[in-house]
């Protein structure tokens, strides 16, 4: 049975169908820029991240732990680069649309290698969600959250975290 | 760069000795540094492999041995390449993420040479225990 509605209900109605549609513009965001490693997505503090640097000779410094791949020179600043894929027990194959990030946390710094970088997005707070789909083997410490991007579960890096637990790692 | 050139810019320098090793090249202040044998003393010198922390042992295919001036051990480094004049503004620490992932501080700094397109690692050898 249909309803009979007057001229005013429906443009009511319509009216507050826009109004749900609308996005709220005071939702608080996060900036988050979106990386792969491997077959894995992952996502960084976009705050945190100073650089994002094409691939570029790493030095080998011997004595380090095995995920420091070496030091770079990024315009006279020496930067440690760390392998993000081998920090956090994953396979992966670099290649020529790796990428260096270099994150800041606290008083460190260093680079991360990763496989690729797709995009730097601003996301409401609100579509983050508890970590659920941690992979076998990744400290759960790790990750403080997890999205939807492009119909993949992204996982968000506490870099804080990350960062700290690879300098302190024995060798 | 002459002795006079460098009073001019009021810049200071060191001599260091670089070697190759592996796939990268190292440098020793040659203040560090007695002398260098003239015939390799392999039997009873350290190799600098062992003494910088690299876990596979490395080839020595030009081995040659100098000696400390503090307490005259025989360290034994491959293919010399020779002395090299660097300017400190040229020389930058290790970063801290480096710092403290290190067991000790016996590479403490990246030098770059004019005239060298490589870094030069640099070794203090007074953290050497």
């Amino acid at each position: 049975m249909s309803e009979n509605f007057s001229a005013q209900e429906i443009l009511d109605r319509a009216r507050m169908q826009r109004i749900e549609k609308t996005v709220d513009i005071d939702e608080a965001t996060v900036q988050l820029v979106v990386i792969n490693i491997g077959t894995d997505f992952f996502a960084m503090p976009g705050p945190s991240i100073r650089e994002i640097l094409p691939p570029m000779p790493v030095t080998f410094v011997p004595g380090l732990p095995d995920h420091f791949l070496g030091i770079v020179n990024v315009r006279g600043d020496l930067e440690s680069v760390i392998d993000l894929a081998k920090a956090l027990h994953l396979s992966h194959t670099p290649g020529p649309l790796s990428r260096i990030m270099i994150a800041k946390a606290g008083e460190l710094s260093s680079g991360f290698l990763v496989d690729y970088v797709h995009d730097i997005i601003d996301l409401p707070k609100s579509k983050i969600t508890s970590g659920q789909k941690i992979p076998a083997g990744l400290k759960s410490e790790y990750i403080t959250g997890e999205f939807e991007f492009k119909s993949k579960t992204v996982l968000v890096l506490d870099i804080h975290t990350v960062l700290n637990d690879m300098i302190r790692k024995p060798l | 760069m002459t002795v006079a050139e460098k009073k001019i810019d009021g810049d200071e320098s060191f001599e260091m000795l670089v070697f190759r090793l592996g796939q990268g090249c190292y440098g020793i202040p040659a203040n560090q540094i007695d002398s260098i044998e003239e015939k390799p003393v392999i039997e009873r010198a350290e190799p600098i492999d062992a003494i910088l922390g690299f876990r596979e042992r490395q080839e020595f295919k030009a081995p040659r041995v100098f000696i400390t001036k503090s307490d005259r051990r025989h360290i034994m480094i491959d293919r010399l390449i020779g002395l090299m004049s660097v300017h400190y503004r040229d020389v930058k620490t290790m970063p801290l993420s480096v710092k403290k992932s290190r067991a000790c501080d016996i590479i403490w700094a990246v030098a770059s040479v004019a005239q060298f397109d490589e870094p030069v690692l640099l070794i203090d050898l007074q953290q050497v225990n």
